[in-house]
């Protein structure tokens, strides 16, 4: 057994623990209707996760652009692929607790309109991806683009939503800069923060492992 | 992106939507919309996530804690919880069997 074998091991056994106090040891938020608000042990998580690849995305890309070593735009392609993944499911994860606190799975409110200029700017990146075939103009071009599409993210996730009246609950850290969070719910939350971002840092080692072993099986066939 | 790697996608996706239904969990009845405003306006309810169960039993009791914070539903969310768990196991032995694989593709 590795060290890695070892990591996994706990990374397991660690998401289970947040499952399960997630249902069963945090209570349930007042000013929610039923159980609702269990969901921000799995919606705010993969919204962090998100925002942390994209800043990935944005670092790998800037790095590309310095050294124009490829591996660096492995890394842009493999953390921007996981940025929009995690984006997908807060979405999804948000209209599940829109519909049952608002009525409707979708309110056009600031945060899901932020959210979908948000998909709509990295879909973008992917898109321009497929369309250069060069690899080297398209890895280029590409970089140059996520750093663009980076800088509107502090905007649409932190910004926007809060200058404008919005049905969305307060945020963790609340305008006025406090947490009222009660303390069982914010150590789960803690937790489940802790192993998603250890869940997306697996996959995004493996997404560039195997995409590197992909350029490798393809150089050799050349 | 391979086959493999969107099925990878896939589990991740329905182990996330698995906490969905907890939140339906005892919310069907008079389920009235909600205003949850923010400083920025609109009427002050109840925007902060603050505790409505009782304080904890000391013994540690986590079935009769959670069962006091969602008015009985707590069969409901065992249920919801137990597919989450399969869910995350399942993810896992494919995640891990993935990278198992790769790392025997990469060599020594």
């Amino acid at each position: 057994m590795t060290r890695r074998d070892i990591l996994l091991g706990a990374l397991f056994l660690w998401m289970a623990a947040v499952i399960w106090a997630a249902f069963l040891w945090a209570p349930a938020a007042a000013g929610f209707l039923g159980q609702s608000s269990r969901i921000v042990f799995f919606h705010v998580p993969t919204a962090w996760v998100a925002t942390l690849s994209f800043l990935v995305s944005f670092i790998a890309s800037v790095q590309y652009l310095r050294t124009r070593d490829p591996r660096w735009d492995v890394r842009a392609h493999a953390s921007a692929s996981l940025g929009i993944v995690f984006t997908i499911l807060a979405t999804v994860t948000g209209s599940i607790f829109a519909r049952i606190m608002w009525g409707s799975y979708w309110n056009w409110d600031p945060r899901e309109t932020s959210i979908t200029f948000l998909l709509l700017i990295y879909a973008a990146y992917f898109a321009l991806r497929g369309a250069v075939p060069d690899p080297e103009r398209k890895a280029a071009l590409a970089a140059v683009y996520a750093i663009l599409a980076f800088v509107t993210v502090p905007f649409l996730v932190f910004v926007v939503p809060r200058i404008y009246w919005s049905l969305h609950p307060d945020t963790i850290i609340n305008t006025k800069g406090r947490i009222t969070m009660d303390s069982r719910m914010f150590r789960v939350f803690m937790a489940s923060l802790a192993g998603f971002t250890g869940l997306a840092a697996w996959l995004y080692d493996l997404e560039c492992r195997i995409e590197a072993l992909r350029r490798k099986a393809e150089e050799e066939i050349l | 992106m391979t086959k493999r790697t969107v099925l990878c996608w896939c589990l991740v996706a329905a182990f996330l939507l698995a906490g969905g239904p907890a939140a339906v969990v005892r919310a069907q009845g008079g389920a009235t919309r909600a205003a949850v405003p923010r400083d920025s306006g609109g009427p002050d309810l109840a925007p902060a996530i603050e505790v409505e169960a009782p304080a904890p039993d000391p013994a540690g009791n986590v079935a009769a804690s959670s069962a006091v914070s969602d008015g009985g539903g707590s069969s409901g969310l065992m249920a919801v919880m137990g597919v989450t768990l399969i869910i995350w196991l399942g993810l896992f032995l494919y995640v891990f069997g993935l990278d198992r694989k790769v790392r025997r593709l990469e060599g020594p």
